[in-house]
């Protein structure tokens, strides 16, 4: 299923590949955030728009799906990214990703897939880290 | 010339006057080479200074020696950096310190995350003498252990991941004359200023 274009995509991204200055402020996220790992067939995001409630509450409810199964360090992130900037984005780079909805029960079933972004394309993974997963919240400060 | 160069330069000096007599010292054998034979004796010399098993090798079964491997491969390449920082502002050296504690945090260590690798932390500090900035990066980990040094300024961005092969994988954006220019590529540390040069590199590297 695919995920309407109006909606976003929630990616969680761990301290080491936060873009900060040299004071350690954080300004972002790096390209690296959004590189798939040797294996992954996908970049593994969460649908934020699954959850019902404002902003708020939708986050709190991501952040419990994906502590499930994996650590959230307390000053990592989650990095929302809106799903026809993606895709408009990566469009204009020659790629065509697909981003649909792969619930993973019972513990996230929000879980999603950004299918066909490639890691060596270093370029559009630095435009998508630095103009679309604009917008992101600490996981300490999400309650 | 920048501190860290006078660094380098402080490691050629002989230590004494037997030494320099003897013709086998540091200072000896490196005053004479030129170019890429001076680059790989220093990186040797580096080297030398880290343990041989490189951290990112490390098994981590089980929380109690994860704390441990992630103080290891910390503190194995604070001391590296130590080496030649010696002549460094003070603040450099303990802002990088910090940063290097903070990618080894155990409390945000991530299944499949491995700590800092000797060789990229030995590429890292190359180019950092090769590029000679006046502002340090905001420093980040890839998922293989490399470190990723990232210079911001506005729009203007430079991220580079120094590679275990003495390699940088780079990409920037910079705003020249109104338009946004971006680039890539994975080269030889070697040729890092060289490839910047085009993109006026003074956005990043100069005291804001």
């Amino acid at each position: 299923m695919h995920i309407p274009d109006t909606d976003h995509v929630v990616r969680h991204v761990n301290r080491k590949k936060l873009r900060t200055d040299e004071c350690g402020n954080v300004l972002g996220i790096l390209p690296q955030a959004l590189e798939l790992k040797p294996n992954e067939e996908y970049l593994s995001v969460n649908w934020l728009e699954y959850f019902d409630g404002d902003q708020k509450t939708r986050l709190r409810k991501t952040k419990s799906a994906m502590s499930a199964d994996r650590t959230l360090g307390p000053t990592s992130v989650l990095s929302i990214g809106n799903v026809a900037n993606i895709k408009s984005l990566c469009s204009s780079h020659g790629t065509n990703v697909r981003i649909a909805y792969v619930p993973e029960p019972p513990n996230n079933p929000a879980h999603s897939a950004i299918y066909h972004l490639h890691s060596e394309e270093l370029e559009l993974l630095d435009m998508l880290a630095s103009s679309v997963f604009t917008e992101f919240e600490q996981i300490r400060n999400i309650s | 010339m920048s501190t860290l160069s006078n660094a380098c330069l402080d490691l050629l000096q002989p230590i004494n006057a037997e030494e320099q007599a003897s013709g086998g010292d540091f200072a000896s054998n490196v005053t004479h080479l030129w170019g890429p034979q001076k680059d790989t004796y220093i990186r040797e010399e580096l080297k030398k200074l880290i343990p041989s098993k490189s951290p990112a090798s490390f098994d981590i079964p089980d929380t109690e020696s994860l704390s441990e491997c992630l103080f290891d491969a910390s503190a194995s390449v604070k001391i590296a950096l130590s080496r030649v920082s010696m002549h460094m502002e003070r603040s450099w050296r303990d802002t990088l310190f910090h940063q290097i504690d903070l990618l080894h945090d155990v409390d945000e260590w991530e299944e499949g995350d491995k700590p800092i690798n000797k060789d990229s932390f030995s590429a890292f500090i190359k180019g950092i003498i090769l590029i000679n900035p006046k502002r340090l990066p905001g420093l980040g980990l890839s998922s293989n252990g490399n470190i990723i040094a990232a210079w911001t300024n506005g729009s203007n961005r430079l991220t580079a991941e120094f590679l275990p092969n003495i390699h940088v994988k780079w990409v920037l954006s910079r705003c020249i004359n109104g338009e946004t220019e971006r680039a890539s590529g994975i080269i030889p540390i070697a040729r890092l200023p060289e490839c910047l040069a085009p993109y006026k590199p003074e956005i990043w590297f100069q005291q804001s």
